[in-house]
C-alpha cells in the first residue's frame, strides 16, 4: 500500500445547529488504487461523507485532501471525482451514448474525437448494443451500468459509489459486485463504496470503514473487521455474533457472565479488567450429551435450516447462544436435545 | 385461462343490476359528464357552427366577409400578436419564479407560491378594475411617471400597453403553475451528477435543467396563448378601442350589429385557430414522453 491519496482530517458536519452530528472524522486516509467500503446503518453519515468528498456539501471544520491538494476551494466540477448515485441520476433526455459523452463534452471534446472512448466505456460495462436507447428503456441493472460507464469514461481520480446496487435484485447484485471488482482491478482506480450490506462490504473491499452516528468506529481489512472488531457495535453489526460480558481473573482466565470460567490463549490480562467477549456462532461445536466432559451443558431450543448450514439457538445456563453448524454435523441433534457446546479459546475475541 | 373462464372467475365478485353494468363497463362513468357537455356545450357549439353557414343566407358568405374585411383580418392578427407578446412576457416572468420555487424548497418557496396563487385566485374582473385604478389619469402609475419628470405623462388607460401588461399579470400565475409542476419533478441529483461530471452550474442548467423543463414550457405557453386569444373583459375595459381583440369583435357583431351569422363565423374561426394550435401542442407533447422515465 502506498502513501495517502485521499485524506480527511478533522472533517465534520452537523445539522440543525449542531444537534445532529452527521459526520465527524478525525482522520481517514485512503491509498491510491484502494477499494474502501463505508459500511454502516441508515443515517450513520455515509452519504454525508461521500457528498463532502464530492464537494456537494461544505464541511463545517477540517480538511479534505486529494493527492496532497486541499479540496476546500475546488468546486465539484473541477474535482475530477466521479460519483455514481444511488438512483443512477442518468439524464433522461439523452441517449445512453449521449449520457456517456456528457463528461467529455463538458471537457470540450468533440463527439467524433470522443467516440472511441465512449465505445470503450460502454464495452467495459457490456452495453455496446444499447448506445442509442434512452435510460427509461433500460432495466435497473442496465441503467446502473450506464451510470458506471459515464463515470469511468472521463478517467476520474477517484470514484465514489453511493449504494450503487441497492435497487437491484439479489442475483443481479452479486453479478454486478463481481463486475465492479473486475473493473476496479483492471483500471486500478481508487473507489469508495457506500453500502449498508455487510456481506457486500466483506466480499468486495480492500478495507472497510464501519460508521455509526457520523463516526468511524473501525477501519480495517474485512478479516480485521470480522475477527478483531474494535467495538461492540462493529462486532454486532458485522456478521452474526454472541457478545457476553467478561471479567479477567488472573492472566489467562475469564469469568464470563452466565457461562462460568473460560480459559484464554492470549494471556497478559490484569485481574478485574472487564471485556465484551465475542464468540462467533461458527466457532461453537456441538456434541450430543454424554460424549466427553469438556465444554458447557446446553439445550437446543430451536434450529433454523439454511440448507448448507443450520442456525442453532442454544440455552447455556441462563444465557442464549447462537451457533452455526454445517448441516452434515446436525444429523443427530434436534430441538429439545441436550448437548455439549465447546469452542476453541483461540477464536474468542475480547473487546474493551 | 380462457377469457370466458376469467369472466366467470370475476363474475363471482360482481354485484347485480346497475352495479354489475358499471363493473363490466367502467366507461359508463363518463355518461353524466358526456350528457352534460352534450346538452350545454356540444349542441350550442353545433348551433353556432350551423348559424355561421346559414344566417342570414345559406353559404360561405360570413366567412368570405370576414376574410375580405381588412378590419377583421387586422383584429385576428392583433389577437394572435397580443397573445404571443403576453405569452412571451409571462414566460420570462414566470420561469425564474417557478425555478426558485421548485429548486429551493422551504418557507421562502412556499410564500412565493402562495403569493402567486393568491393573485391567481383573485377574480379576473376585480384584477381588471384594479389595473384600471392603477393606470387611470392621476392614478399611481400616472403619478409615478409625472414624478420621474415626464410631463405631461402619457395617457396609460385605454392603451394596448395597459391591456397587454394587465393580461401578462393575469396569466403569469398560470404559467408559473405549469412550469412548477414539471420543474418539481426534475431530480436535483441530476444537477449534482452534471456537476460531478464536470459541468459548471450554468452549463448544468443549460444542458440538463432547461431541456427537462421544456415540457412545462410547452404546457404553459400553449395554455396561456390559448387563454389569451379568448380574453374579453380586460382588452375591452382597459385596452385601446383601435386595437380590438377577436372577442371584442364578436361582442360588437352581436350587440351592436345583431349579426348572428357574422359573430358565429368569427367564433368558429377563433375555435379552429385554437384547435389547430392544440393539435400542434399534442404532437409536440408526444416527444416529451421519451424524456420522462
Ligand atoms: N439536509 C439535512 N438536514 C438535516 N439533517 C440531515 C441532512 N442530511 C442528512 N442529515 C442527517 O445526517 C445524518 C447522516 O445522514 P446520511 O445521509 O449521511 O446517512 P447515511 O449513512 O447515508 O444513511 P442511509 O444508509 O440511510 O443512506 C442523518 O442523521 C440525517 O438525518
Ligand atoms: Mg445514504
Amino acid at each position: 500500500m502506498n502513501g495517502p491519496y485521499l485524506e480527511l482530517a478533522g472533517a465534520s458536519k452537523s445539522y440543525d445547529g449542531g444537534a445532529t452530528q452527521a459526520m465527524d472524522i478525525p482522520s481517514l486516509t485512503i491509498a491510491k488504487g484502494e477499494f474502501v467500503s463505508l459500511l454502516g446503518p441508515s443515517g450513520s453519515g455515509k452519504t454525508t461523507t461521500l457528498m463532502a468528498i464530492a464537494g456537494f456539501l461544505k464541511i463545517d471544520k477540517g480538511k479534505i485532501l486529494l493527492n496532497g491538494r486541499s479540496l476546500e476551494t475546488v468546486p465539484p466540477h473541477k474535482r475530477n471525482i466521479g460519483v455514481v448515485f444511488q438512483n443512477y441520476a442518468l439524464f433522461p433526455h439523452l441517449t445512453v451514448e449521449e449520457n456517456v459523452f456528457y463528461p467529455l463534452r463538458m471537457r470540450g471534446e468533440t463527439r467524433s474525437a470522443a467516440q472511441s472512448k465512449i465505445d470503450r466505456a460502454l464495452d467495459m460495462v457490456g452495453l455496446s448494443g444499447a448506445a442509442g436507447r434512452h435510460p427509461r428503456q433500460l432495466s435497473g441493472g442496465q441503467q446502473q451500468r450506464v451510470a458506471l460507464a459515464r463515470t469511468l469514461v472521463f478517467n476520474p481520480d477517484l470514484i465514489l459509489l453511493d449504494e450503487p446496487l441497492g435497487a437491484l435484485d439479489k442475483n443481479l447484485r452479486e453479478h454486478m459486485q463481481v463486475e465492479l471488482r473486475k473493473i476496479h482491478r483492471d483500471l486500478g482506480v481508487t473507489m469508495i463504496y457506500v453500502t449498508h450490506d455487510q456481506t457486500e462490504a466483506m466480499t468486495m473491499s480492500d478495507r472497510i470503514a464501519v460508521f455509526t452516528n457520523g463516526r468511524i468506529d473501525q477501519i480495517g481489512t474485512p478479516d480485521q473487521i470480522y475477527h478483531r472488531p474494535a467495538t461492540r457495535f462493529v462486532a454486532s453489526f458485522v456478521g452474526d455474533s454472541n457478545i457476553l460480558s467478561g471479567t479477567a481473573i488472573g492472566e489467562d482466565r475469564l469469568e464470563v457472565d452466565g457461562l462460568g470460567q473460560m480459559p484464554l490463549t492470549n494471556p497478559s490480562l490484569t485481574g478485574g479488567q472487564t471485556f465484551d467477549v465475542l464468540i462467533r456462532p461458527e466457532i461453537i461445536k456441538l456434541r450430543p450429551a454424554g460424549q466427553g466432559t469438556t465444554g458447557h451443558d446446553a439445550v437446543i431450543e430451536d434450529s433454523i435450516n439454511y440448507g448448507e448450514s443450520h442456525l442453532v439457538l442454544l440455552r447455556v445456563g441462563d444465557r442464549s447462544l447462537r451457533a452455526r453448524m454445517l448441516s452434515t454435523d446436525m444429523k443427530h441433534l434436534r430441538p429439545g436435545d441436550k448437548c455439549r457446546a465447546e469452542w476453541d479459546p483461540a477464536y474468542v475475541h475480547l473487546i474493551g | 385461462m380462457t377469457q370466458l373462464a376469467v369472466d366467470h372467475a370475476v363474475a363471482g365478485f360482481q354485484p347485480a343490476g346497475w352495479g354489475a353494468a358499471l363493473f363490466r363497463r367502467p366507461a359508463l362513468l363518463y355518461l353524466p359528464a358526456l350528457l352534460f357537455l352534450g346538452a350545454f356545450f356540444l349542441i350550442p357549439l353545433g348551433l353556432i357552427a350551423w348559424m355561421s353557414f346559414t344566417e342570414p343566407t345559406a353559404g360561405l358568405g360570413n366567412y368570405l366577409a370576414f376574410f375580405e374585411s381588412g378590419r377583421s383580418l387586422r383584429i385576428l392578427l392583433n389577437t394572435v400578436l397580443t397573445a404571443a407578446i403576453v405569452t412571451v412576457c409571462a414566460l420570462a416572468l414566470a420561469y425564474p419564479v417557478a425555478y426558485v420555487a421548485a429548486t429551493k424548497p422551504g418557507t421562502y418557496a412556499n410564500i412565493l407560491l402562495l403569493v402567486v396563487a393568491l393573485s391567481f385566485w383573485t377574480n379576473f374582473l376585480v384584477r381588471t378594475y384594479a389595473w384600471m385604478v392603477i393606470f387611470s389619469n392621476g392614478g399611481p402609475a400616472h403619478s409615478l411617471l409625472a414624478f420621474l419628470g415626464w410631463s405631461p405623462p402619457p395617457r396609460l388607460l385605454y392603451t394596448s400597453f395597459a391591456s397587454t401588461l394587465a393580461m401578462v399579470q393575469m396569466l403569469a400565475p398560470l404559467m408559473v403553475f405549469m412550469l412548477y409542476a414539471v420543474m418539481r419533478r426534475i431530480d436535483q441529483a441530476l444537477l449534482r451528477a452534471a456537476g460531478s461530471l464536470g459541468a459548471t452550474p450554468a452549463r448544468a442548467f443549460v444542458t440538463v435543467f432547461l431541456p427537462l423543463s421544456t415540457p412545462g414550457v410547452i404546457n404553459g405557453v400553449t395554455l396561456v396563448f390559448i387563454t389569451c386569444m379568448g380574453f374579453y373583459v380586460t382588452p375591452i375595459l382597459i385596452g385601446s378601442p383601435r386595437d380590438m381583440m377577436i372577442s371584442g369583435l364578436i361582442a360588437e357583431q352581436l350587440e351592436q350589429l345583431v349579426d348572428f351569422g357574422g359573430a358565429s363565423a368569427s367564433s368558429v374561426i377563433l375555435l379552429v385557430f385554437t384547435l389547430a394550435l392544440f393539435s400542434i401542442y399534442s404532437s409536440i407533447f408526444d416527444i416529451e414522453k421519451i424524456w420522462t422515465r
